[in-house]
């Protein structure tokens, strides 16, 4: 299980270069502070800068164009590789009961509901350590 | 004024509008009846759009006023990122649309319903007005800025995407 110390590196995925920013405040509030923040527009600049960094955590919008959140949280968790092992949150404002259920078969470690705040994070957290799903 | 302004609909939308805004710009939004839109002219405002797809269809249109568009992003922002661009403006208004659509839909879907939401996209004035069944909700700030939500969908409007949520909703008014 990875603890917050263990996370040195997080890319953010979401086409909207607010929520970028503010998933990345949030996040420093919640304690991930001094982490290297990859950011990346849609699905699809997410993999491949996945290809070429090490990443640590996974944070997933859903709705993006080109790729969008579910197709690259399937393709991370179906790749064979480390990157499938690393946990992947996703951060959505179209968050319902079925839909989160869907997510985590999928593989996603928690799924946090827009607007965040350090708050959901602590939560989600909280939630991924006692499950075993990526968090501790 | 719009003879769909008591409908529960009416209701969860003004609700995700002022609980977003506050909860993300931290601007307390304050409930006009519609005529006052006759004060503003819409048309030199920012206007994005958003598309449901499912489980009904219609658009929500976001008009925002200047001056608290800019408001709304440089509280986002914060004063480390300085006067925001208009594009960063326009980033803001659309997530915020984003974000209260979301809040929206799943106020008035049962918890298993799935849905489905398109990407925001700014968008001329005109777009949408031609439908004939238009809710809108009108706001005004402390600082005198506007902002009008006009929700567009007869099945939306007539709460077709579950009669029960809606009818509750129309039932307690005191949020």
């Amino acid at each position: 299980m990875m603890s917050k110390e263990d996370v040195k590196a997080i890319l953010i995925a979401d086409d909207s270069a607010t929520a970028r920013i503010i998933i990345k405040q949030c996040f420093e509030i919640a304690g991930f502070t001094g982490r290297e923040f990859f950011t990346a527009r849609n699905g699809q600049e997410a993999w491949e800068l996945l290809q070429k960094e090490k990443v640590d955590l996974v944070l997933t919008d859903l709705n993006m164009p080109l790729m969008d959140g579910r197709a690259l949280l399937t393709r991370i968790k179906s790749c064979g590789t480390i990157l499938a092992s690393r946990p992947v949150i996703v951060i959505t404002s179209t968050s319902n009961q079925a839909k989160d259920a869907e997510l985590m078969r999928l593989g996603a470690s928690a799924v946090i509901t827009k607007p965040i705040s350090p708050a959901s994070i602590y939560k989600a957290w909280d939630v991924m350590s006692r499950s075993g799903n990526g968090g501790e | 004024m719009n003879s769909l302004d008591d409908k529960g609909v009416s209701i969860a939308l003004g609700k995700a509008i002022t609980e977003t805004v506050e909860n993300m710009a931290f601007v307390q939004l304050l409930e006009q009846d519609s005529h006052v839109l006759a004060q503003y002219s819409l048309n030199n405002n920012r206007q994005v759009m958003l598309s449901i797809f499912e489980p009904v269809k219609g658009k929500l249109i976001l008009i925002v006023s200047r001056n608290l568009m800019h408001e709304l992003a440089s509280n986002i922002y914060g004063p480390e990122m300085g006067d925001p661009s208009l594009e960063a403006q326009d980033d803001t208004i659309a997530e915020l649309l984003n974000i209260i659509a979301g809040r929206f839909m799943k106020e008035i879907t049962p918890p298993n319903q799935a849905y489905e939401l398109g990407l925001p996209v700014i968008v001329g004035y005109s777009a949408g007005m031609e439908d004939d069944q238009i809710v809108n909700c009108v706001f005004e700030s402390e600082k005198g800025g506007c902002l009008v939500l006009f929700l567009a969908g007869r099945d939306l409007i007539e709460g077709a995407v579950d009669p029960n949520v809606i009818d509750e909703l129309a039932s307690r008014r005191d949020w």
